[in-house]
């Protein structure tokens, strides 16, 4: 056996030794991990998470205080987390040392005041911090800096930054847990809040989430949808639009919109535009309806008011102009005729002139409402054209004689007085008749036409009406009607004009 | 990070840095990061500097002179020779001031640390390692600077400046120039992880007793006695024609030095050594550390073979203890006793095998101080005699 070499016993000492120390350093920092790990477990929530590990990275890296600088693309970094009352809320600019850290370098500062961007916070001498231990976050698509700090000057060495840096995914990932559970806590006011009516649906079609506002606007709870297949709620005529953009949404993977009707649990009609995108891969679709009733009605009203005479609410030149164009496409399909005839009071100057305007607008108002009632079909259009004139178009007439006997109760109709306040009006009425296709191929024509009869019952003394001549192009065209359908212009001097009996 | 060692016995200054430094910009691909470099004094070093200041301008020069030659991976080579130690490293920063220490070389120690910091672009922040190298004389005083700049936990590492024959012909140098009463500081922030070591291959004897007198690094007496009578005795006599005389002690006490204890593991110190350079005829020894009164002075053993094997040992130690392998080295930068290599220097061939077995052949240099700087296990930066310091650059990612 030989005898032991002090000198290499001597050497192997110092070798355990400093296998030793380095175990320590190994063995603190898994200790520091794992307090770490607990912490994050075993929080309450993710902000006493982040609390906790805060407290272990104190306990590892003896600082005195910490914050977290963080900050997306380029833009300057703002401290976003700190003990540290003083450098709350403070700014960082970017500098090639935060660069360094950023990139993954940590950095031990001997002394804080001989670094730039520690000499760009003044507060930081206020916070009589002197040495400063740095090391980079990366938080998802963004990053940041988590900063120690101490009270005493190179306090902070490369063993610490090497801890530091082990330890930094963790508290990384803590910051990131907070920051998802404050977006989803922003996210889930979002949905509770929204006005629009927001539900996700399965593959099914059925209702898996619904927000408040299908509640506040649809009268429906939340979790009375759950379940409830939606194209259930959509109007029985608007069904199979919505299943198209639905259908659309699933298959192409696009986001697609559609405007439907959904009838609530009182039978009332909202419409709503539907946003709708689909994961197919999760088998969900996302629906955003949004209530646009009001616009409709709005775009209605437009409408209407595009196509009706303001004062009396009948169709005005434009409507009726597209009421003739569909009545002569019907008429010819199926061997009919068409009157049109053209209304003008007779009188109506007095009573404007006696009465007022305001007088004179109640007199139109009553003479539209008793063309309407009394002397047509509801198929039939009374238009105002003009100040007194009136043009009606009747559609599916069979002989002349029938528009000669709507125009002979128009006479009569409006020869009645008409109350205007306390007192009444008596008016009259000259009525031109022009028939298609004998007096003219389309609407101009047969207006003209019309207008001109209308011309010869004015002149005539009015309170009566004309039929108009049969020539013209018309004429020729309504020649070939007739040898089609067999029937005949037998229009009567007598049937065609002459004062008619007062109703 | 990339490491090169290149060597070059060229004695023309221009024509010794043309083969040096091409050689290792050669092997890195480009321009260095940092440049160490050991020269032996034989070498007209401030024509080396210029040359190297024109080839590789803006590139951190930290160097000095070495006692009578060099070490490579390659072997031990004999001066006149100029060795280079180039870490290319672009991610990581380096920065490298000398200052002449004056008067007062705290103060001047304090200049080059805010100097190098401020050439690394990282004012204010604390490095891995800083890499030291002082004329000999004043490198407590240098190191306590250093500890009060960035606290004591950072380590120092490095050797005093030397020359051939302790005639005082060192030279510190970078590329500001070269000077013989100089520090040359450098600040390292590698982007890999450096490991150092700091070892004596010493044992204690039996032999102690307390400083009663001394001043800077003159011990002058031992428990109330001339202190080279003490000494003497504690060698049986050996130095007996030196009593009452003044003269050398270098070479007869390299495997005897005198030691302070430095700290302990467990109940086993460990110590800092201190080489006897020379006696004065009142029985003073002169040292190339401090002693102060009240100094415990153990007489220390040494052996050719320890300190032939000790620096390899010292360079596997250091990758035992950090779980590194040979492989995981990019280059090593290694100070050696210069009054070791003078006991042992006809085996420094096998230091250089030794060392070369240990870190797998990784590029290496090493230069042979008057006096190593270093952190002991237990903590705290020592200015010490017949140590090896050993800096390892690695690949390892911290």
């Amino acid at each position: 056996m030989t005898t032991p070499d002090p000198e290499r016993l001597r050497e192997a000492l110092l070798d355990l030794e400093r296998s030793r120390l380095r175990e320590r350093e190994l063995r603190l920092s898994s200790e520091a991990l794992l307090a770490g790990v607990h912490a994050v477990a075993l929080a309450r929530d993710e902000e006493s998470a982040l609390v906790d590990l805060l407290g272990v990275l104190r306990e590892a890296l003896s600082f005195a205080d910490a914050f977290v600088l963080t900050g997306s693309d380029d833009a300057p970094l703002c401290c976003s987390l700190s003990t540290a009352p003083h450098l709350a809320g403070s700014t960082w600019a970017r500098d090639p040392f935060l660069r360094r850290v950023l990139a993954g370098q940590p950095a031990a500062v001997f002394d804080v005041s001989q670094v730039p961007a520690w000499q760009a916070q003044p507060s930081a001498a206020r916070a009589g911090i002197a040495s400063a231990l740095h090391v980079g976050l990366r938080l998802g698509t963004g990053a940041g800096v988590l900063v120690g700090t101490h009270p005493e000057r190179g306090f902070f060495t490369a063993q610490h930054a090497r801890l530091a840096r082990q330890l930094a995914p963790l508290f990384a990932q803590a910051l990131l847990q907070r920051d998802l559970r404050r977006a989803s806590v922003e996210r889930d006011r979002l949905f509770e809040l929204s006005v629009d009516m927001i539900c996700v649906l399965g593959c099914d079609g059925r209702v898996r989430q619904a927000n408040p506002a299908w509640s506040r606007t649809f009268g429906l709870p939340p979790a009375e949808l759950v379940g409830v297949a939606v194209e259930s709620l959509v109007h029985p005529d608007d069904r199979p639009g919505f299943a198209a953009a639905l259908e659309r949404a699933t298959t192409l993977s696009l986001a697609t919109t559609c405007e439907v009707r959904l009838v609530d649990r009182w039978e009332r009609e909202h419409w709503v535009q539907w946003s709708l995108t689909a994961f197919p891969a999760e088998s969900l679709c996302y629906g955003v309806a949004r209530d646009v009733t009001a616009r409709k009605q709005a775009e209605e009203q437009a409408r209407h008011l595009a196509l009706h005479d303001p004062l009396t609410g009948l169709p005005n030149r434009v409507l009726l102009r597209d009421r003739a164009r569909q009545a002569i496409t019907l008429a010819e399909r199926r061997c009919r005729r068409v009157g049109v005839l053209f209304v003008d009071l007779d009188g109506f100057k007095q009573v404007n002139d006696s009465l007022g305007h305001e007088a004179g607008d109640g007199v139109l108002r009553a003479v539209a409402d008793r063309l309407r009632r009394c002397c047509v079909r509801a198929s039939d259009t009374v238009s105002r054209v003009g100040g007194d004139e009136f043009i009606l178009i009747l559609q599916e007439l069979g002989e002349p004689p029938e528009a000669a006997g709507v125009a002979a109760r128009i006479v009569r109709a409006l020869a009645a007085p008409v109350p205007v306040g306390q007192t009444s009006a008596r008016l009259g009425a000259s009525v031109g008749v022009a028939i298609w296709p004998e007096n003219g191929a389309n609407l101009d024509a047969l207006v003209r036409a019309a207008d001109g009869a209308m011309y010869r019952a004015k002149l005539a003394g009015g309170a009566r009406f004309e039929l108009a001549a049969a020539s013209g192009p018309g004429a020729e065209a309504a020649g070939r009607h007739r040898s089609r359908t067999g029937a005949g212009l037998r229009a009567t001097p007598g049937a065609a004009r002459g004062p008619c009996d007062s109703a | 990070m990339h490491a090169v060692a290149t060597w070059t016995t060229r004695t023309a200054p221009q024509a010794a840095v043309d083969e040096a430094w091409g050689a290792a910009v050669r092997q890195l691909g480009g321009a260095p990061s940092w440049l160490c470099a050991w020269a032996t004094d034989d070498l007209a070093v401030s024509a080396v500097v210029a040359a190297v200041r024109e080839r590789a301008p803006g590139v951190p020069l930290h160097g000095a002179t070495s006692c009578g030659g060099v070490l490579t991976h390659e072997g031990h080579r004999d001066g006149p020779v100029l060795g280079l130690f180039a870490v290319r490293d672009p991610d990581g920063s380096y920065g490298t001031a000398l200052e002449p220490l004056g008067a007062d070389a705290r103060a001047a120690a304090r200049v080059a640390v805010g100097r190098a910091l401020a050439a690394a672009g990282r004012p204010g922040e604390t490095p891995a390692i800083v890499w030291l190298t002082a004329a000999p004389g004043r490198e407590e005083d240098v190191l306590l600077c250093i500890e009060d700049v960035f606290g004591p936990q950072v380590p120092v590492a490095g050797g005093s400046a030397a020359d051939a024959e302790i005639g005082g012909q060192w030279r510190v140098f970078s590329a500001d120039g070269a000077q013989g009463d100089a520090v040359c500081v450098s600040v390292l922030f590698p982007s890999t992880e450096v490991l150092f070591g700091f070892h004596s291959g010493y044992e204690p004897t039996a032999h102690r007793g307390r400083a009663t007198a001394a001043q800077g690094r003159i011990l002058r007496e031992i428990d109330g006695q001339p202190a080279l009578a003490v000494y003497d005795a504690w060698l049986d006599g050996a130095l007996a024609d030196r009593l009452g005389r003044a003269g050398p002690l270098l070479r007869r006490s390299s495997f005897a030095p005198l030691g302070r204890p430095a700290g302990a593991i467990g109940a086993i110190p460990y110590y800092c050594l201190s080489h006897p350079a020379a006696c004065d005829a009142d029985g003073s020894i002169h040292l190339f550390t401090a002693v102060a009164p009240g100094d415990e002075i153990v007489c220390m053993r040494g052996t050719e073979a320890g300190l032939v094997e000790r620096a390899g040992r010292v360079a596997a130690g250091v990758l035992d203890a950090h779980g590194a392998r040979p492989a995981d080295v990019v280059g090593a930068l290694v100070v050696y006793c210069a009054g070791c290599m003078l006991a042992v220097r006809p085996r420094m061939g096998d230091v250089a095998v030794a060392l070369r077995e240990a870190l797998g052949g990784a590029p290496l240099l090493g230069g042979f101080t008057f006096g190593e700087q270093g952190r002991f296990l237990g903590g705290g930066n020592r200015h010490g005699n017949l140590m090896i310091s050993v800096l390892l650059f690695t690949r390892l990612r911290s």
